[in-house]
């Protein structure tokens, strides 16, 4: 089998970031549409392994470390915002948030 | 070697203040009062001398963060922006019995985000100050953890937020793969060394960027976030977020798309117009139909991004210096409506429905007063300083030859006046049934509304110091 190529890396995060887009708008918890957010950010990440190793240079990874902290950070943010919310009402769908109108 | 840290002082002086409240916060008993605000105002002042000092030597930091005269115009607006919106917090964080150590070190590392965004000239450097002023930012929107309105205003802020930067991330990506660097002046000279007609792959990183950017300035179709946001959180919040973060985004806008992405305009000029006119168009019709004034003004927002979007697309010879006098007018008059809304809180009832203010001015003449110029200033009635602001970006558009654009522009801000003065014909000529339902007026928040008029009518009637001063100053990046 021959090794991937720098396309197949691309082809492979474009789907990782539409399936996670997908899941922001498809899912009904909002534990599972913080992970879909976290799928699409881990695509970009493998973008930019894929490049990083396409061009020879060692950049590419070493945004990956910076886009990895961010993520924790974002994380820990929106999980505390989540508990929260469910202090409130008790539920995770999305649907039962009803004080602001979408 | 100290030297190279020069052009992230004002940025490292409101991180000490802020590092500087959260250990003050740790040391507080229940209950004590400190004076934890000052301490912000402490960073603000050392961040105002340290860009004094920085202006017109163009100093950078590591070659990502450039202290060139576009950032630190915008820093001076962030300053004014952080040192009004800690005068209209005091009364709110008193109220709502809020952490003030933490309200206030959020606030500030939101700006030193924000700082951060401004001067920075290498696309990580951003995405990594928009993630800090964000994440800041989300977490003050749900600060009244005891309010389930708050508490989704909060996510879906964050929601959104997060995914948006998901997308400015992949457009970093595309920009990397595409010219192996992320520094704005390498991407710029790769992207115009390389062919003229735009690749695939260009139009990706350019196409993700704008959708990354959009959401952050709330422009149409990426503004649903906008009124639930600016709603649910504290008055003094909104008013921070709605002016601060937009300045920020739209100073990493224009030096992304008018630096680095300045050869493939052809493309997104196009694309940025459209979205223009349909932000002017949307935030000001559905703002007509607002019963709330925190929405309403959400959505006036919306619309004074949309013709911030124009000063962008026509950033010629005129248009130049419109970006930043707008933003700064822009920032100096919402501030003040939302401190007027932020001192008009009563913790129990929040005040913000239109038929609120009915019969203000029998109670708070000063206040209502105030209000009626704020909210003329953003309507563009001369001589405030909304109808200079809105006049050089709409004779830009026109020098530019957009002039679909200017007339949209001109006629939103017709419709706009509609319902920024349904709120004046309520404060003035309805009386109110149920009176004093507002608290008291603080000293510091009617000192910092006094002087946010004082700024709208200097910028209104004697502008040309501080039009020439933008101009000059967006000429130091193109």
């Amino acid at each position: 089998m021959p090794a991937p190529s720098l396309g197949d890396y691309l082809a492979l995060s474009a789907v990782l970031f539409a399936i996670g887009a997908a899941g922001v708008f498809v899912r009904r918890n909002l534990i599972t549409i913080l992970l879909s957010i976290e799928i699409m950010l881990n695509a970009v990440n493998l973008t930019f392994v894929a490049f990083g190793r396409a061009l020879g240079s060692a950049d590419g990874q070493i945004i990956v470390f910076f886009v990895m902290t961010v993520a924790a950070a974002e994380a820990a943010v929106g999980l505390a915002i989540v508990i929260t919310l469910f202090r409130h009402r008790e539920s995770l769908n999305p649907d039962s948030f009803t004080a602001l109108k979408w | 070697m100290i030297s190279s840290l020069n052009a992230i002082v004002p940025m490292l002086c409101v991180t000490a203040a802020g590092l500087a409240a959260m250990v003050a916060e740790s040391f507080r008993d229940p209950g004590e009062r400190m004076p934890i605000a000052g301490l912000g105002i402490v960073g603000l002042v050392g961040a105002a001398v340290a860009t004094l000092l920085l202006w017109n030597h163009n100093v950078s930091s590591f070659g990502v963060v450039s202290a060139d005269n576009f950032g630190l115009f915008v820093t001076w607006i962030l300053i004014i922006v952080g040192a009004l919106s800690i005068a209209f917090s005091g009364p709110t964080v008193e109220r709502e019995r809020l952490p003030a150590g933490e309200y206030y070190a959020l606030m500030l590392f939101a700006i030193a985000g924000m700082m951060l965004m401004a001067t920075a000239s290498d696309l990580l450097i951003i995405f990594l100050a928009l993630e800090v002023l964000s994440i800041a930012v989300y977490v003050l929107t749900g600060i009244r953890r005891d309010s389930a309105q708050a508490s989704e205003a909060a996510f879906k802020y964050f929601l959104l937020g997060a995914f948006s930067s998901t997308f400015f991330l992949y457009g970093i990506a595309f920009t990397y793969g595409l010219t192996g660097s992320t520094h704005l002046d390498r991407v710029g000279s790769l992207i115009a060394a390389q062919a003229m007609a735009p690749t695939p792959m260009q139009l990706l990183a350019v196409g993700f960027l704008l959708v990354g950017f959009a959401f952050k300035v709330s422009a149409v179709p990426f503004h649903m976030w906008t009124p639930d946001a600016y709603e649910g959180a504290p008055p003094a919040v909104t008013g921070f977020m709605s002016t601060g973060v937009k300045a920020a985004a739209f100073a990493a806008f224009a030096r992304v798309f008018l630096t680095a992405f300045e050869p493939l305009r052809g493309d997104w000029g196009v694309i940025l117009s459209v979205v223009a006119g349909a932000t002017m168009i949307v935030g000001t019709v559905v703002g007509v139909a607002q019963s709330n004034v925190k929405r309403m003004l959400a959505y006036s927002s919306i619309a004074h991004g949309g013709y911030l979007l124009v000063a962008l697309i026509a950033a010629n010879d005129v248009g130049k210096g419109a970006v930043l006098f707008y933003l700064l007018t822009y920032a100096v008059t919402n501030l003040g409506a939302f401190g007027v809304i932020a001192v008009l809180d009563n913790g129990d009832r929040a005040n913000d429905r239109v038929s609120d203010y009915a019969g203000l001015w029998n109670e708070h003449p000063g206040l209502a007063a105030l209000m009626t110029i704020f909210l003329l200033s953003l309507g563009g009635f001369p001589p405030m300083a909304g109808f200079i602001a809105k006049w050089y970006v709409f004779s830009a558009a026109v020098k530019a030859g957009d002039n679909a654009l200017a007339i949209i522009g001109v006629l939103t801000s017709v419709v706009s006046v509609f319902f920024y003065l349904r709120i004046v014909v309520m404060m003035y000529m309805t009386s109110s049934s149920q009176p004093l339902r507002f608290p008291a007026v603080p000293k510091i928040a009617s000192v910092a509304l006094a002087v946010s008029a004082i700024l709208i009518f200097y910028l209104g009637i004697l502008p040309t110091r501080v039009l020439d001063w933008a101009a000059e100053s967006i000429s130091t990046i193109f």
